[in-house]
């Protein structure tokens, strides 16, 4: 009887999906890059929310993975002049190398130590990046287009990079309902719920955490391959800055954390605020769009401090005693 | 005797589950009245919704003809109530003579609380030995002491305790029961939730019992010690 | 050689004592309800700001309006807590976090539409040059700075351990119902807390106006070195804060003297990611 509990939340998937897969026929290729940019930053905060969400542990430094993938990408094809897939696939191992050298100081703290140590590991790589010359520093590094096919990853048509980045965003999809369905997740729950109960229960802790973490820094890297082959540019502001990671951050709080929805809804909702109110209000260069978008997510932080989904959740079933408020 | 609290009718709940209804008692001014009632029966939720802590969704509380129901739990405090809470909390990175001058927050007289602290300290002796250690390393008994004096500090008009004897030595239990006829001759009323219900009923005035969030039974003490409920219930007789 | 390493040290524990007076108002707010304000530094940025507005309106160097802007940033604080803050206090931890990152962006969108992202500072501040002992050169501002930094740290301290408003306060963060059992007023002492720990970096932002200069992101700059000095110093204990602020101070000191400036931060960030290592529960955290 799993299904109905969660009706909800896959009538409303799939009302997404039909959009998704409807819209970029109707719209100008503005449109598309919009949706593209959607799509990224929704598999992004899928990808917070298997750590964050489901493991409780808050990263407010997710963009390093972004950037990790990005530049581990762009210096196999440029540097070295290889394939954009053996790029995906340097990034993907780098991010998951990269994750298991942060996970095992930092997964064995408490909460709060763990969310500034993300600070601190984004900041470190911001700076290590921008001072790094064989990367171009602050100058950042371009990517040739050279061949355009499936198999350099590199499409004339936008639309062709709009299907890529959506069937990355189904692979992530697939994975937080297995992840929702399987051991690992109950395991992740668990930990969530109480620390010690489920050392109690012989829960190996800090395996569970580290393999969600890896798996959301796999995917979060993803995207930045993407973003490289899709803008052709990385620097260490588009890679790395910290405005990346809070609004990953956002939208899995604001859509609800550990639910599968959530990561998407807030997408949906963040990602038009930000967009429209830059567009609308950026150019006035009077911080307009930032007055905007931090009004609301204050906003939403007191109206509906479980994101989103807490609605859906309080109309379905009995609120669970949150136990994450601080270990 | 005046009714010196009163409650009329309250019900309370947790979300959405109900843990009292439809409670209706009263507390005569320099009495002892003392809740008797099995765990879970909602005896906890009945004193902290006197101070404030839990919010009724019906009914009435008025002390000394206030109505306080819908009062801060500072002010309630403030105007006489004092209640020694269920697990001690004491503030355990405070020392024993800090909590205690914390619990006389309301007093600015130095000297009375001076004076009030070493009248805690002749009843416990054991806790002048130990004032300048900090709270939470005493031990579970010192701890339950320590609590009670802080409530004493705030020389209450109404002082509540929620399961006084809890974790304390059958000694103590029996010295703290002749404080407390001690301290109703000085003009205290007091309301006491104990497990020791024998100890309870013989010191009390009046009595309730609560079962499932509902009083069940009231009554002058020695009435209620003799009901068939009390004694098949309680006392396992 | 002797004579650089002296030098670093006391410029390091300049800077160091700055922020560890920043961080003294965060770990105050931290200690007493368990949020991390991660708009914090964009609080110290309106302060530079309302000390930078005195000046250009007024000619009044921060050195003189410095009572008035500590006055106006506990009143931010106050309304801050009051419209915002006593909203999320039962909120899951997450929720705090973008609640305040929300209220972060909104302060710098705030100071852009006012001020504009332009860079400004006070051309001739009253404390300016420097002094001189013993081949020794230090700025005179930063040597106020943080004698003012010192002091202030030093008298929050005396004021929660030795008060009685202190020790409520201390009651309020150990356990906040039983301290309402005590007749402690919960809300006014978390206001109170939003207060003076604005009001920390009312003085902080004052100060640092006669020596930076100020734009609407330079709170992002120093809300994380703040952050990272109270975890450093170990959660809730406003020494460590203190500590860690000056250790922070000195390490980037030597940093930026040994490596490129760029690498400054990478410097401070790992010392947090070496020291959390040995000590999760930071320098002097508490082991519960
Ligand atoms: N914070 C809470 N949230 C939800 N339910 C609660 C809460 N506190 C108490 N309850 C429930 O309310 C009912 C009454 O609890 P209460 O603590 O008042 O009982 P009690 O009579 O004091 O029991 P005991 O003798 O064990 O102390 C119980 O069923 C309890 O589980
Ligand atoms: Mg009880």
């Amino acid at each position: 009887m799993k299904l109905p509990r969660k009706f909800t939340e896959y009538a409303i998937l799939i009302i997404i999906i039909v959009t998704i897969f409807i819209v970029p026929h109707f719209v100008s290729s503005f449109g598309i890059h919009f949706f593209i940019i959607l799509t990224m930053y929704a598999i992004m905060a899928i990808a917070w929310n298997w750590v964050g969400g489901y493991a409780g542990q808050v990263s407010v430094g997710h963009a390093v993975y972004f950037g990790i993938g990005a530049y581990s990408t762009a210096i196999v094809q440029e540097m070295f002049k290889l394939n954009p897939w053996f790029g995906l696939l340097t990034g993907v191992l780098v991010a998951l190398l990269f994750s298991l050298a942060v996970g095992l100081p930092t997964l064995r703290l408490s909460g709060r130590y763990f969310v500034i140590s993300t600070l601190a590991i984004g900041e470190i790589m911001y700076s290590l990046v921008m001072g790094w010359d064989f990367v171009g520093g602050g100058g950042g590094i371009y990517i040739k287009k050279i061949f355009y096919s499936f198999r350099s990853l590199t499409f004339t048509n936008i639309i062709s990079y709009f299907y890529l980045i959506f069937a990355f965003f189904l692979l992530s999809t697939v994975l937080t309902i297995w992840l929702e369905n399987s051991k690992l997740g109950f395991y992740l729950r668990a930990i969530k719920g109480d620390d010690e109960g489920a050392r109690a229960l012989g829960v190996d802790l800090r395996t569970n955490k580290q393999i969600a973490l890896s798996m959301s820094a796999m995917m979060t890297a993803i995207c930045g391959v993407f973003w490289v082959n899709y803008a052709s540019f990385i620097d260490p502001e588009s890679a790395f800055i910290n405005t990346i990671s809070v609004r990953i951050l956002l939208m899995a709080a604001v859509g609800g954390t550990g639910t599968a929805l959530g990561p998407v809804l807030g997408a949906l909702i963040i990602i038009p605020l930000t967009e429209s109110s830059r567009v609308l209000f950026g150019s006035s260069g009077r911080g307009l769009d930032l007055l905007i978008y931090g009004f609301l997510i204050m906003i939403i932080a007191v109206a509906q401090p479980r994101g989103i989904m807490g609605l859906f959740n309080r109309l379905s079933k009995p609120q669970k005693i949150d136990q994450e408020l601080i270990t | 005797m005046t009714a010196l609290l009163k409650l009329t009718n309250i019900a309370v709940a947790y979300g959405d589950v109900p843990a009292l209804f439809d409670v209706s008692m009263e507390v005569k001014s320099g009495s002892i009245t003392s809740v008797i009632g099995s765990n879970g029966a909602g005896k906890s939720t009945l004193l902290r919704s006197i101070v404030g802590l839990n919010r009724i969704h019906h009914g009435s509380i008025f002390f000394q003809s206030t109505q306080i129901d819908r009062q801060k739990t500072e002010d309630i405090v403030k105007s006489g109530i004092s209640l020694v809470p269920e697990g001690r909390h004491l503030f355990p990175r405070l020392t024993v003579t800090q909590n205690l001058i914390i619990g006389s927050y309301y007093n600015k007289n130095k000297q009375s609380v001076l004076d009030e602290i070493e009248f805690v300290f002749q009843i416990f002796p054991r806790l002048k030995e130990r004032h300048r250690q900090l709270a939470g390393t005493l031990s579970g008994g010192e701890q339950q002491m320590a609590s009670i004096a802080r409530g004493l500090m705030a020389k209450p008009q109404l002082l509540i305790i929620d399961e006084m004897s809890l974790g304390l030595a059958p000694i103590i239990v029996e010295e703290l029961f002749d404080l407390m006829i001690k301290i109703r001759s000085m003009g205290l009323t007091i309301l006491l939730v104990e497990q020791d219900v024998t100890s309870a009923l013989s010191i009390a005035d009046y009595a309730y019992v609560m079962q499932t969030g509902r009083i069940v039974l009231e009554g002058a003490s020695s009435e209620v010690l003799n009901a068939n409920i009390v004694k098949t219930a309680y006392l396992g007789l | 050689m002797s004579d650089v390493i002296i030098q670093l040290v006391l410029s390091g524990i300049l800077w160091g004592s700055v922020y560890a007076l920043i961080a003294s108002g965060l770990t105050l707010i931290y200690s007493m309800m368990s949020i991390i304000n991660f708009a914090h530094g964009d609080l110290l940025m309106l302060a530079m700001y309302f000390a930078f507005t005195f000046f250009l309106k007024f000619n009044i160097d921060p050195i003189y309006s410095f009572p008035v802007v500590i006055i106006l940033l506990g009143v931010v604080g106050f309304i801050i807590y009051k419209i915002l803050i006593r909203r999320v206090i039962e909120a899951p931890m997450f929720a705090q976090v973008f609640c305040t990152f929300g209220l972060g962006v909104f302060i710098q969108g705030l100071a852009q539409f006012i001020w504009s992202p332009i860079y400004r500072n006070i051309p001739t501040p009253v404390l300016s040059g420097v002094w001189r002992i013993m081949g020794i050169s230090v700025s005179k501002s930063q040597v106020i700075t943080a004698i003012v930094a010192i002091s202030a740290a030093l008298l929050t301290y005396i004021f929660i351990t030795k008060t009685k408003t202190g020790w409520s306060m201390l009651a309020v963060s150990q356990d906040s119902e039983a301290a309402a059992l005590m007749g402690i007023p919960v809300e006014k002492i978390y206001s109170l807390t939003w207060i003076l720990g604005a009001a920390l970096i009312g003085l902080a932002g004052s100060f640092m106006m006669e020596f930076y200069y100020v734009y609407p992101t330079v709170g992002t700059v120093f809300s994380n070195i703040a952050l990272i000095t109270i975890a450093l110093g170990g959660f809730g204990s406003i020494e460590g804060a203190f500590l860690a602020g000056l250790i922070v101070g000195v390490v980037e000191s030597f940093s930026g003297f040994f490596l490129p400036s760029m690498l400054k931060p990478v410097i401070v960030f790992s010392l947090y990611l070496v020291v959390i290592t040995v000590r999760p529960k930071g320098l002097l955290g508490r082991v519960s």
